[in-house]
Protein backbone atom coordinates (compact mmCIF):
# COMPACT_ATOMS: atom_id res chain seq x y z
CA UNK A 1 0.00 0.00 0.00
CA UNK A 2 3.00 2.03 0.77
CA UNK A 3 4.01 2.18 -2.87
CA UNK A 4 1.16 2.58 -4.00
CA UNK A 5 0.04 5.88 -2.65
CA UNK A 6 3.24 7.48 -4.55
CA UNK A 7 1.78 6.32 -8.11
CA UNK A 8 -0.34 8.80 -10.23
CA UNK A 9 -4.16 8.09 -10.85
CA UNK A 10 -3.51 7.06 -14.17
CA UNK A 11 -1.35 4.36 -12.89
CA UNK A 12 -3.46 3.37 -10.50
CA UNK A 13 -6.06 2.99 -11.98
CA UNK A 14 -4.75 1.11 -14.93
CA UNK A 15 -3.80 -1.14 -12.09
CA UNK A 16 -7.25 -1.42 -10.67
CA UNK A 17 -8.79 -1.90 -13.89
CA UNK A 18 -6.22 -4.95 -13.96
CA UNK A 19 -7.90 -6.02 -11.07
CA UNK A 20 -5.83 -4.36 -8.28
CA UNK A 21 -8.07 -3.92 -5.30
CA UNK A 22 -6.10 -1.84 -3.09
CA UNK A 23 -4.95 0.38 -6.01
CA UNK A 24 -8.79 1.37 -6.58
CA UNK A 25 -8.97 1.77 -2.40
CA UNK A 26 -6.19 4.58 -3.19
CA UNK A 27 -7.35 5.80 -5.59
CA UNK A 28 -10.96 6.25 -4.32
CA UNK A 29 -9.60 7.53 -1.06
CA UNK A 30 -7.22 10.02 -3.19
CA UNK A 31 -9.84 11.34 -5.03
CA UNK A 32 -13.46 10.72 -3.23
CA UNK A 33 -13.20 13.97 -1.23
CA UNK A 34 -13.39 16.64 -3.92
CA UNK A 35 -15.77 14.77 -6.09
CA UNK A 36 -18.16 14.74 -3.15
CA UNK A 37 -17.31 18.39 -2.39
CA UNK A 38 -17.96 19.66 -6.01
CA UNK A 39 -21.23 17.44 -5.44
CA UNK A 40 -22.05 19.38 -2.45
CA UNK A 41 -21.13 22.81 -3.33
CA UNK A 42 -23.07 22.10 -7.02
CA UNK A 43 -25.89 20.27 -5.19
CA UNK A 44 -26.64 21.70 -1.60
CA UNK A 45 -27.40 18.55 -0.61
CA UNK A 46 -25.19 16.03 0.98
CA UNK A 47 -27.51 12.79 0.01
CA UNK A 48 -27.18 13.94 -3.79
CA UNK A 49 -23.45 14.03 -3.39
CA UNK A 50 -23.14 11.16 -1.83
CA UNK A 51 -24.97 9.83 -4.51
CA UNK A 52 -23.12 11.13 -6.89
CA UNK A 53 -19.93 9.79 -5.97
CA UNK A 54 -20.88 6.54 -5.49
CA UNK A 55 -21.84 6.48 -9.01
CA UNK A 56 -18.57 8.56 -10.54
CA UNK A 57 -16.68 5.82 -9.04
CA UNK A 58 -19.12 3.05 -9.73
CA UNK A 59 -18.86 4.52 -13.18
CA UNK A 60 -14.75 4.09 -13.49
CA UNK A 61 -14.71 0.67 -11.87
CA UNK A 62 -17.04 -0.71 -15.49
CA UNK A 63 -16.29 2.34 -17.91
CA UNK A 64 -12.91 3.05 -16.99
CA UNK A 65 -11.14 1.69 -20.21
CA UNK A 66 -12.70 4.48 -21.74
CA UNK A 67 -10.43 7.26 -20.12
CA UNK A 68 -7.77 8.84 -22.60
CA UNK A 69 -4.54 10.04 -20.51
CA UNK A 70 -3.89 11.88 -23.56
CA UNK A 71 -6.78 14.42 -23.39
CA UNK A 72 -6.53 14.81 -19.94
CA UNK A 73 -5.63 14.02 -16.26
CA UNK A 74 -7.51 11.56 -14.33
CA UNK A 75 -9.32 14.57 -11.76
CA UNK A 76 -10.84 16.43 -14.96
CA UNK A 77 -12.24 13.46 -16.32
CA UNK A 78 -14.13 12.05 -13.01
CA UNK A 79 -14.97 15.92 -12.36
CA UNK A 80 -16.63 16.08 -15.73
CA UNK A 81 -18.16 12.71 -14.78
CA UNK A 82 -19.41 13.76 -11.87
CA UNK A 83 -20.45 17.24 -13.53
CA UNK A 84 -23.00 15.07 -15.57
CA UNK A 85 -24.52 12.78 -12.79
CA UNK A 86 -25.00 16.22 -10.48
CA UNK A 87 -27.33 17.20 -13.49
CA UNK A 88 -29.13 14.46 -13.79
CA UNK A 89 -29.68 13.88 -9.79
CA UNK A 90 -30.47 17.70 -9.87
CA UNK A 91 -33.19 17.41 -12.81
CA UNK A 92 -34.54 14.35 -11.01
CA UNK A 93 -34.53 15.59 -6.96
CA UNK A 94 -35.11 19.48 -7.63
CA UNK A 95 -38.04 19.84 -5.06
CA UNK A 96 -36.07 18.09 -3.20
CA UNK A 97 -33.20 20.09 -2.97
CA UNK A 98 -34.12 23.46 -2.86
CA UNK A 99 -31.09 24.94 -3.40
CA UNK A 100 -30.51 24.54 0.32
CA UNK A 101 -27.61 24.77 2.17
CA UNK A 102 -26.41 22.21 4.83
CA UNK A 103 -22.97 24.44 6.26
CA UNK A 104 -24.98 24.61 9.72
CA UNK A 105 -25.70 20.99 10.05
CA UNK A 106 -22.63 18.82 8.90
CA UNK A 107 -19.35 21.85 8.57
CA UNK A 108 -20.39 22.60 11.76
CA UNK A 109 -19.22 19.64 13.50
CA UNK A 110 -16.27 19.17 11.56
CA UNK A 111 -14.74 22.36 12.31
CA UNK A 112 -13.13 23.49 15.86
CA UNK A 113 -13.90 27.00 16.85
CA UNK A 114 -11.38 29.14 18.56
CA UNK A 115 -13.70 31.91 18.99
CA UNK A 116 -17.53 30.94 19.20
CA UNK A 117 -18.11 34.46 18.20
CA UNK A 118 -15.89 34.23 15.12
CA UNK A 119 -17.38 30.68 14.48
CA UNK A 120 -20.66 31.93 14.27
CA UNK A 121 -19.88 35.05 12.10
CA UNK A 122 -18.22 32.56 9.87
CA UNK A 123 -20.83 30.02 9.49
CA UNK A 124 -23.03 32.85 8.30
CA UNK A 125 -20.82 34.15 6.11
CA UNK A 126 -20.49 30.93 4.68
CA UNK A 127 -24.10 30.28 4.12
CA UNK A 128 -24.99 33.79 2.58
CA UNK A 129 -21.86 32.44 0.35
CA UNK A 130 -23.10 29.24 -0.32
CA UNK A 131 -26.43 30.58 -1.37
CA UNK A 132 -25.24 32.72 -3.55
CA UNK A 133 -23.51 30.09 -5.45
CA UNK A 134 -25.90 27.92 -5.36
CA UNK A 135 -28.42 30.70 -6.82
CA UNK A 136 -26.41 31.24 -9.60
CA UNK A 137 -27.04 29.75 -13.10
CA UNK A 138 -25.57 26.17 -13.75
CA UNK A 139 -23.00 27.05 -16.11
CA UNK A 140 -21.39 29.85 -14.18
CA UNK A 141 -22.01 27.60 -10.69
CA UNK A 142 -19.85 25.08 -11.85
CA UNK A 143 -17.28 27.15 -13.23
CA UNK A 144 -16.84 29.15 -9.79
CA UNK A 145 -16.81 25.75 -8.03
CA UNK A 146 -14.17 24.43 -10.53
CA UNK A 147 -11.77 27.22 -10.52
CA UNK A 148 -12.55 28.95 -7.70
CA UNK A 149 -13.63 26.42 -5.00
CA UNK A 150 -11.34 23.17 -6.10
CA UNK A 151 -8.67 25.49 -7.87
CA UNK A 152 -8.85 23.85 -11.65
CA UNK A 153 -6.69 25.66 -14.15
CA UNK A 154 -8.98 26.53 -16.89
CA UNK A 155 -7.36 23.97 -19.32
CA UNK A 156 -8.70 21.02 -16.84
CA UNK A 157 -12.15 23.00 -16.11
CA UNK A 158 -12.65 23.32 -20.02
CA UNK A 159 -11.67 19.56 -19.58
CA UNK A 160 -14.52 19.11 -17.00
CA UNK A 161 -17.09 21.20 -18.34
CA UNK A 162 -16.54 20.09 -21.82
CA UNK A 163 -15.97 23.62 -23.83
CA UNK A 164 -13.17 25.96 -24.54
CA UNK A 165 -10.75 27.74 -22.03
CA UNK A 166 -12.07 30.74 -23.67
CA UNK A 167 -15.34 29.85 -22.52
CA UNK A 168 -14.33 28.95 -19.31
CA UNK A 169 -12.81 32.64 -18.84
CA UNK A 170 -16.04 34.21 -19.90
CA UNK A 171 -18.14 32.21 -17.52
CA UNK A 172 -15.87 32.95 -14.82
CA UNK A 173 -15.91 36.48 -15.22
CA UNK A 174 -19.54 37.06 -15.79
CA UNK A 175 -20.10 34.44 -12.48
CA UNK A 176 -17.54 36.76 -10.42
CA UNK A 177 -19.61 40.10 -10.86
CA UNK A 178 -23.43 38.12 -10.79
CA UNK A 179 -21.93 36.85 -7.53
CA UNK A 180 -20.12 40.40 -6.13
CA UNK A 181 -23.98 41.87 -6.98
CA UNK A 182 -25.58 38.59 -4.90
CA UNK A 183 -22.98 39.18 -1.98
CA UNK A 184 -23.51 43.53 -1.98
CA UNK A 185 -27.11 42.58 -1.70
CA UNK A 186 -26.79 40.09 1.22
CA UNK A 187 -26.06 41.40 4.82
CA UNK A 188 -23.26 38.93 5.02
CA UNK A 189 -20.75 40.23 3.25
CA UNK A 190 -19.72 43.09 6.00
CA UNK A 191 -16.12 45.04 5.62
CA UNK A 192 -15.23 42.50 8.57
CA UNK A 193 -16.44 39.26 6.12
CA UNK A 194 -12.38 39.49 4.28
CA UNK A 195 -10.27 39.47 7.81
CA UNK A 196 -12.59 37.04 9.19
CA UNK A 197 -11.93 34.73 6.01
CA UNK A 198 -8.21 35.11 5.86
CA UNK A 199 -7.73 34.82 9.67
CA UNK A 200 -9.56 31.76 10.01
CA UNK A 201 -8.12 30.26 6.74
CA UNK A 202 -4.89 31.06 7.89
CA UNK B 1 -1.69 51.29 -18.12
CA UNK B 2 -5.52 51.46 -19.79
CA UNK B 3 -8.39 50.22 -18.01
CA UNK B 4 -8.58 47.66 -21.18
CA UNK B 5 -4.47 46.36 -20.33
CA UNK B 6 -5.79 45.92 -17.24
CA UNK B 7 -9.04 44.36 -17.49
CA UNK B 8 -7.12 41.76 -19.99
CA UNK B 9 -4.27 41.23 -17.31
CA UNK B 10 -6.64 40.37 -14.73
CA UNK B 11 -8.59 37.92 -16.89
CA UNK B 12 -5.60 36.11 -16.96
CA UNK B 13 -5.39 35.67 -13.52
CA UNK B 14 -7.28 33.34 -11.09
CA UNK B 15 -9.45 34.72 -8.58
CA UNK B 16 -6.61 33.87 -5.83
CA UNK B 17 -4.37 35.66 -7.75
CA UNK B 18 -6.18 38.71 -8.51
CA UNK B 19 -7.38 38.91 -4.61
CA UNK B 20 -3.46 38.98 -3.78
CA UNK B 21 -2.25 41.08 -7.02
CA UNK B 22 1.24 42.00 -6.08
CA UNK B 23 1.77 43.26 -9.54
CA UNK B 24 2.95 47.14 -9.19
CA UNK B 25 1.45 47.86 -12.83
CA UNK B 26 -1.96 46.81 -11.62
CA UNK B 27 -1.70 48.34 -8.19
CA UNK B 28 -0.72 51.75 -9.89
CA UNK B 29 -3.32 51.72 -12.36
CA UNK B 30 -5.53 50.55 -9.48
CA UNK B 31 -4.98 53.88 -7.62
CA UNK B 32 -5.50 55.84 -10.32
CA UNK B 33 -8.75 53.97 -12.02
CA UNK B 34 -11.85 54.63 -9.51
CA UNK B 35 -13.63 52.00 -11.41
CA UNK B 36 -10.79 49.65 -11.97
CA UNK B 37 -10.38 49.82 -7.95
CA UNK B 38 -13.69 49.17 -7.39
CA UNK B 39 -14.14 46.28 -9.53
CA UNK B 40 -10.88 44.81 -7.93
CA UNK B 41 -12.20 45.29 -4.56
CA UNK B 42 -15.32 43.18 -5.36
CA UNK B 43 -13.32 41.14 -7.07
CA UNK B 44 -10.89 40.68 -3.67
CA UNK B 45 -14.29 40.72 -1.32
CA UNK B 46 -15.65 37.49 -3.45
CA UNK B 47 -12.50 36.13 -3.07
CA UNK B 48 -12.77 36.13 0.85
CA UNK B 49 -16.23 34.96 0.67
CA UNK B 50 -15.57 32.17 -1.31
CA UNK B 51 -12.53 31.14 0.96
CA UNK B 52 -14.49 31.08 3.88
CA UNK B 53 -16.89 29.00 1.97
CA UNK B 54 -14.39 26.71 0.96
CA UNK B 55 -12.37 26.37 4.45
CA UNK B 56 -16.13 25.45 5.98
CA UNK B 57 -16.55 22.15 3.49
CA UNK B 58 -12.48 21.66 3.50
CA UNK B 59 -13.08 18.33 6.02
CA UNK B 60 -16.50 16.85 4.14
CA UNK B 61 -16.30 13.48 2.52
CA UNK B 62 -18.27 10.62 1.70
CA UNK B 63 -19.26 8.01 4.34
CA UNK B 64 -17.08 5.01 4.94
CA UNK B 65 -20.79 2.88 3.39
CA UNK B 66 -20.11 4.61 -0.13
CA UNK B 67 -16.05 2.66 -0.10
CA UNK B 68 -17.25 -0.36 0.97
CA UNK B 69 -20.63 -0.44 -1.43
CA UNK B 70 -18.03 0.32 -4.47
CA UNK B 71 -15.56 -2.61 -3.30
CA UNK B 72 -18.19 -4.74 -3.40
CA UNK B 73 -18.84 -3.70 -6.94
CA UNK B 74 -15.97 -3.80 -7.71
CA UNK B 75 -14.60 -7.62 -6.58
CA UNK B 76 -17.89 -8.25 -8.24
CA UNK B 77 -16.78 -6.79 -11.46
CA UNK B 78 -13.47 -8.07 -11.24
CA UNK B 79 -14.59 -11.70 -10.78
CA UNK B 80 -16.88 -11.08 -14.01
CA UNK B 81 -20.10 -10.48 -12.99
CA UNK B 82 -22.67 -7.82 -12.96
CA UNK B 83 -22.40 -5.63 -9.87
CA UNK B 84 -25.10 -5.42 -7.58
CA UNK B 85 -27.29 -2.79 -7.43
CA UNK B 86 -25.84 0.01 -5.28
CA UNK B 87 -27.22 1.36 -1.65
CA UNK B 88 -29.68 3.93 -3.09
CA UNK B 89 -30.94 1.67 -5.81
CA UNK B 90 -32.66 -0.63 -3.10
CA UNK B 91 -35.71 0.35 -3.99
CA UNK B 92 -36.17 -0.47 -7.24
CA UNK B 93 -36.49 -4.48 -6.87
CA UNK B 94 -39.30 -3.58 -4.96
CA UNK B 95 -41.07 -1.36 -7.46
CA UNK B 96 -40.55 -3.86 -10.13
CA UNK B 97 -42.37 -6.41 -7.95
CA UNK B 98 -45.39 -4.38 -7.02
CA UNK B 99 -46.17 -3.47 -10.41
CA UNK B 100 -45.97 -6.81 -11.52
CA UNK B 101 -48.52 -7.86 -8.87
CA UNK B 102 -50.99 -4.40 -10.17
CA UNK B 103 -50.24 -6.07 -13.34
CA UNK B 104 -51.81 -9.43 -12.15
CA UNK B 105 -54.52 -7.30 -10.58
CA UNK B 106 -54.99 -5.58 -13.28
CA UNK B 107 -55.83 -8.94 -15.45
CA UNK B 108 -58.04 -10.34 -12.97
CA UNK B 109 -60.21 -7.42 -12.87
CA UNK B 110 -60.58 -7.35 -16.62
CA UNK B 111 -61.58 -10.86 -16.64
CA UNK B 112 -64.04 -10.49 -13.38
CA UNK B 113 -65.80 -7.06 -16.07
CA UNK B 114 -65.85 -9.72 -18.62
CA UNK B 115 -67.96 -12.17 -16.81
CA UNK B 116 -70.42 -9.86 -15.07
CA UNK B 117 -70.94 -8.37 -18.34
CA UNK B 118 -71.87 -11.18 -20.08
CA UNK B 119 -74.09 -12.90 -17.33
CA UNK B 120 -75.74 -9.05 -17.33
CA UNK B 121 -75.78 -9.36 -21.13
CA UNK B 122 -78.06 -12.71 -20.76
CA UNK B 123 -79.86 -11.32 -18.53
CA UNK B 124 -81.11 -8.52 -19.98
CA UNK B 125 -81.42 -10.66 -23.37
CA UNK B 126 -83.53 -12.32 -20.99
CA UNK B 127 -85.76 -9.48 -19.53
CA UNK B 128 -86.48 -8.09 -23.20
CA UNK B 129 -87.73 -11.12 -24.39
CA UNK B 130 -89.72 -11.37 -21.88
CA UNK B 131 -91.24 -7.46 -21.91
CA UNK B 132 -91.37 -7.59 -25.90
CA UNK B 133 -95.45 -8.48 -25.73
CA UNK B 134 -96.60 -6.04 -22.94
CA UNK B 135 -94.37 -3.09 -25.59
CA UNK B 136 -96.86 -4.67 -28.48
CA UNK B 137 -100.43 -3.55 -26.54
CA UNK B 138 -101.20 -7.13 -27.39
CA UNK B 139 -102.77 -9.53 -24.47
CA UNK B 140 -100.10 -11.38 -22.65
CA UNK B 141 -101.81 -14.82 -23.88
CA UNK B 142 -101.72 -14.55 -27.67
CA UNK B 143 -97.96 -14.92 -27.73
CA UNK B 144 -97.43 -18.24 -25.48
CA UNK B 145 -98.46 -20.58 -28.08
CA UNK B 146 -97.82 -23.56 -26.06
CA UNK B 147 -99.21 -22.12 -22.87
CA UNK B 148 -102.41 -23.56 -22.03
CA UNK B 149 -105.42 -20.94 -22.08
CA UNK B 150 -108.48 -21.60 -19.37
CA UNK B 151 -112.10 -20.43 -20.39
CA UNK B 152 -114.42 -19.75 -17.81
CA UNK B 153 -117.99 -19.85 -18.36
CA UNK B 154 -120.44 -19.17 -16.30
CA UNK B 155 -122.36 -22.30 -15.31
CA UNK B 156 -125.71 -22.33 -14.97
CA UNK B 157 -125.77 -26.42 -14.61
CA UNK B 158 -123.45 -28.70 -13.94
CA UNK B 159 -123.37 -30.41 -16.60
CA UNK B 160 -120.69 -28.52 -18.03
CA UNK B 161 -118.68 -28.40 -15.06
CA UNK B 162 -118.43 -32.31 -15.93
CA UNK B 163 -116.91 -31.72 -19.32
CA UNK B 164 -114.03 -29.33 -18.56
CA UNK B 165 -110.42 -30.35 -18.75
CA UNK B 166 -109.19 -28.77 -15.81
CA UNK B 167 -111.56 -26.60 -13.06
CA UNK B 168 -110.60 -24.81 -10.56
CA UNK B 169 -111.90 -21.52 -8.81
CA UNK B 170 -110.98 -18.54 -10.19
CA UNK B 171 -108.75 -16.38 -7.34
CA UNK B 172 -110.26 -14.32 -5.22
CA UNK B 173 -109.30 -11.14 -6.64
CA UNK B 174 -110.96 -11.61 -9.94
CA UNK B 175 -113.60 -12.63 -8.16
CA UNK B 176 -114.12 -9.46 -6.07
CA UNK B 177 -113.79 -7.08 -9.40
CA UNK B 178 -116.29 -9.05 -10.79
CA UNK B 179 -118.98 -9.03 -7.81
CA UNK B 180 -118.09 -5.59 -7.46
CA UNK B 181 -120.43 -4.99 -10.47
CA UNK B 182 -123.29 -7.09 -9.98
CA UNK B 183 -122.38 -10.02 -7.93
CA UNK B 184 -126.20 -11.13 -8.49
CA UNK B 185 -125.77 -12.06 -12.03
CA UNK B 186 -122.11 -14.15 -11.86
CA UNK B 187 -123.29 -17.41 -10.81
CA UNK B 188 -120.36 -19.16 -10.94
CA UNK B 189 -117.11 -18.83 -12.50
CA UNK B 190 -115.12 -21.71 -13.23
CA UNK B 191 -111.47 -21.84 -15.23
CA UNK B 192 -111.79 -24.08 -18.26
CA UNK B 193 -108.18 -24.96 -19.97
CA UNK B 194 -108.32 -25.34 -23.69
CA UNK B 195 -105.81 -26.01 -26.65
CA UNK B 196 -103.35 -23.45 -27.57
CA UNK B 197 -104.21 -23.73 -31.19
CA UNK B 198 -107.91 -23.00 -30.38
CA UNK B 199 -107.03 -20.09 -28.64
CA UNK B 200 -104.65 -18.67 -30.92
CA UNK B 201 -106.87 -18.15 -33.38
CA UNK B 202 -109.19 -15.63 -31.55
CA UNK B 203 -107.03 -14.75 -28.98
CA UNK B 204 -105.69 -11.61 -30.55
CA UNK B 205 -108.65 -9.97 -31.97
CA UNK B 206 -110.87 -7.65 -30.19
CA UNK B 207 -109.17 -7.60 -27.00
CA UNK B 208 -108.68 -4.06 -25.46
CA UNK B 209 -106.19 -3.08 -22.89
CA UNK B 210 -107.51 -2.18 -19.99
CA UNK B 211 -104.33 -1.00 -18.06
CA UNK B 212 -100.88 0.03 -18.49
CA UNK B 213 -98.94 -2.15 -16.35
CA UNK B 214 -95.64 -2.30 -15.28
CA UNK B 215 -93.44 -5.03 -17.32
CA UNK B 216 -92.76 -7.59 -14.47
CA UNK B 217 -96.16 -8.18 -13.86
CA UNK B 218 -97.08 -8.38 -17.78
CA UNK B 219 -94.51 -10.85 -18.24
CA UNK B 220 -96.18 -13.35 -15.74
CA UNK B 221 -98.18 -15.91 -16.83
CA UNK B 222 -102.19 -14.85 -17.09
CA UNK B 223 -105.04 -16.98 -18.33
CA UNK B 224 -108.51 -16.22 -20.41
CA UNK B 225 -111.70 -15.85 -18.06
CA UNK B 226 -114.53 -16.20 -19.38
CA UNK B 227 -117.23 -14.45 -18.25
CA UNK B 228 -121.10 -14.98 -18.61
CA UNK B 229 -123.37 -12.52 -17.30
CA UNK B 230 -127.38 -13.09 -17.64
CA UNK B 231 -129.93 -11.30 -19.34
CA UNK B 232 -130.23 -7.63 -18.39
CA UNK B 233 -134.02 -7.05 -19.19
CA UNK B 234 -137.25 -9.49 -19.81
CA UNK B 235 -137.65 -9.52 -22.90
CA UNK B 236 -137.25 -11.80 -25.75
CA UNK B 237 -134.39 -10.63 -27.41
CA UNK B 238 -132.11 -10.06 -24.58
CA UNK B 239 -128.85 -12.62 -24.77
CA UNK B 240 -126.62 -12.97 -21.78
CA UNK B 241 -123.54 -11.03 -22.36
CA UNK B 242 -120.14 -12.74 -22.50
CA UNK B 243 -116.92 -11.58 -22.37
CA UNK B 244 -113.25 -12.58 -22.15
CA UNK B 245 -110.57 -11.42 -20.23
CA UNK B 246 -107.31 -11.44 -19.71
CA UNK B 247 -106.55 -11.54 -15.86
CA UNK B 248 -103.06 -12.05 -14.55
CA UNK B 249 -102.21 -14.26 -11.86
CA UNK B 250 -101.67 -11.65 -9.72
CA UNK B 251 -105.53 -10.92 -9.89
CA UNK B 252 -105.38 -7.52 -12.33
CA UNK B 253 -107.56 -8.14 -15.29
CA UNK B 254 -105.71 -6.49 -18.01
CA UNK B 255 -107.76 -6.61 -21.38
CA UNK B 256 -111.57 -7.99 -22.52
CA UNK B 257 -113.12 -8.22 -25.11
CA UNK B 258 -116.61 -8.62 -25.39
CA UNK B 259 -117.94 -11.64 -27.50
CA UNK B 260 -121.04 -11.10 -28.44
Amino acid sequence: MALLTDLTDEQLLTQALAGDEDAFTVLYRRRQGPIYRFALHMSGSSHIAEEVTQEVFLFLVQRGRDFDPERGVLAAYLFGVARNYVRRALERNYPEHVLGSPVEDEAAALTVECDPTEGIARRQTSNAVWKAVLSLPEHYREVVVLCDLHELSYADAAQAAGCAIGTIRSRLHRAHDMLSKKLQHSAAVAPGISKVAARCVS
Amino acid sequence: MTCREFKHRAASLTLWELSQAQDEQILDHVQQCEGCGGWLQNQRSVAASLHALLAQTAGMQASPGVERALLRAFRQTAAGSAPQPMVGRVSAPTAFRLSHFFEIGAYVAVAAAIIVSVFLGVRLLQHSSRTVPVQSGVTPASTRPLMQKPVVTAQEGSAKLASSVTQERVSSPVRSRSQHGDSARVANAVVQTVSAEESQSDADAGYVALMFCDPLSCSSDSQVVRMELPANGAGQNSQPAVADLVVGYDGVVRAVRIVN
